[in-house]
């Protein structure tokens, strides 16, 4: 391209007061590029203005094209990993589906786990690993054991039998769990074995999975 | 581009300022699509992408393995078993292969119908590398017996199963073993 100081009257065509023709895009190009052309006798000057004004509507609408492949490229990364199988860790982040299965187990063994003998030990420590709504549901539970476990020498032992994870997204989590519940009251004769299959939802408070929710399948 | 611009005003210098936002929005544009087409490819073909993948692939495959292989009705025993044994690989197959016959001949005698519901299953282990994972499964069966030409009422019994999973060349993952879980 060469230098263009040449006046014409495609001065006035082109210029018709747009003012978007400074700041926009393609749209704007276009405005340029219309007027010009629609001009019927012009001197030397135009006829390379509208070349040029042609190729700079072609870079325009390279750019248009290249802005909205941009974009859609933004969008569906997003979607990709904020939504779907690829959003989930579960196993893509092996050291922290580790981390999540051992505290998750550790953490349910103690909720589901008392002795007679250690109730207010029991409840502390199960209070320590259960964080949101579970903290609610656990006292429920929690409140007739501790009126009626020392009367029958009652002792609960929880075991977890198999562990698998379904989801970990963040700070929350939700485990199938397989767990296993024997129970015996006074005599140490034992009088339940139940197996249950649990869905636990977990929640990272402050670096520790704690148990946010159980649901009986 | 300065020189382009050095020309006292008139519609070339109109034009000059268009290119040069045009070509900076091509420039914008070309970045955006090498940044986020970067991260997009990062985020779908690398490896925790194929992870991901293999972690849907196996529990999917589990799924229906795990209601396969409680699902058996003593009138279509032979599809019954055909049904376990192209859901099994290695060991589970070799048992199933060697034992069909004596299965089939079970079946027939007690004539039995189970029907198995999925209620959940979970991934609890997965070695991408080697196309290894085991998977647990909370199972409902029902099981009725045809005595004299009538069903008695269907038993119900909540099953929970674990399978070893194993992705084969040809036809995805399958079970190698499959357990009942047991306190």
């Amino acid at each position: 391209m060469s230098p263009d100081s040449r006046p014409g009257p495609a001065v006035d065509t082109v210029g018709t007061g747009d003012p978007a023709v400074d700041t926009a895009g393609a749209a704007a190009t276009e405005t340029v590029v219309e007027p010009a052309g629609s001009a019927e006798v012009r001197p030397a000057g135009s006829a390379e203005t509208e070349r040029r004004s042609r190729l700079v509507l072609l870079i325009g609408m390279v750019a248009v094209l290249l802005l909205a492949g941009a974009v859609l490229l933004g969008v569906a990364r997003h979607a990709a990993v904020t939504n779907g199988p690829l959003a989930n860790e579960a196993f893509v982040d092996a050291p922290e589906t580790a981390e999540l299965i051992g505290q998750a187990t550790e953490a349910m063994k103690t909720v589901y786990s008392y002795d007679h003998r250690s109730l207010a030990a029991n409840e502390q420590a199960a209070r320590a690993v259960i964080t949101g709504p579970f903290v609610e549901e656990f006292g429920r539970v929690f409140e007739p054991v501790k009126q009626l476990a020392p009367a029958q020498q009652a002792v609960l032992t929880t075991t977890v039998a198999a562990v698998g994870v379904s989801l970990l997204q963040g700070d929350r989590a939700r485990l199938l769990m397989m767990v296993d519940q024997r129970g015996t009251r006074a005599g140490n004769q034992q009088i339940t074995g139940i197996t249950g299959r649990l869905v636990v939802d977990a929640e990272r408070v402050d670096g520790r999975w704690k148990i946010a929710g159980v649901t009986e399948e | 581009m300065r020189t382009l611009l050095s020309g006292p005003g008139g519609s070339a210098d109109r034009v000059t300022v268009l290119a040069r936002v045009a070509v900076g929005a091509v420039v914008l544009g070309l970045a955006g699509v090498l940044v986020f087409g970067g991260l997009w490819l990062t985020a779908t073909r690398g490896e925790r992408a194929e992870v991901a993948a293999a972690r849907e692939g196996a529990l999917g495959a589990a799924r229906q393995i795990a209601v396969n292989l409680q699902t058996l009705d003593h009138s279509t025993v032979d599809t019954g078993m055909d049904i376990w044994m192209a859901s099994a690989t290695g060991p589970l197959l070799e048992e199933l292969t060697k034992n069909r016959a004596q299965y089939v001949e079970q079946i027939r005698k007690v004539r039995t119908t189970t029907s198995a519901r999925l209620v959940d299953a979970a991934l609890a282990d997965l070695d991408p590398a080697s196309g290894r994972a085991r998977v647990i499964a909370a199972v409902d069966v029902n099981t009725s017996q045809t005595l004299n030409g009538t069903p008695t009422p269907a038993v119900g019994k909540q099953v929970r199963i674990q399978l070893e999973l194993v992705r084969t060349p040809d036809a995805g993952w399958k079970a190698a073993a499959a357990s009942a879980i047991r306190s």
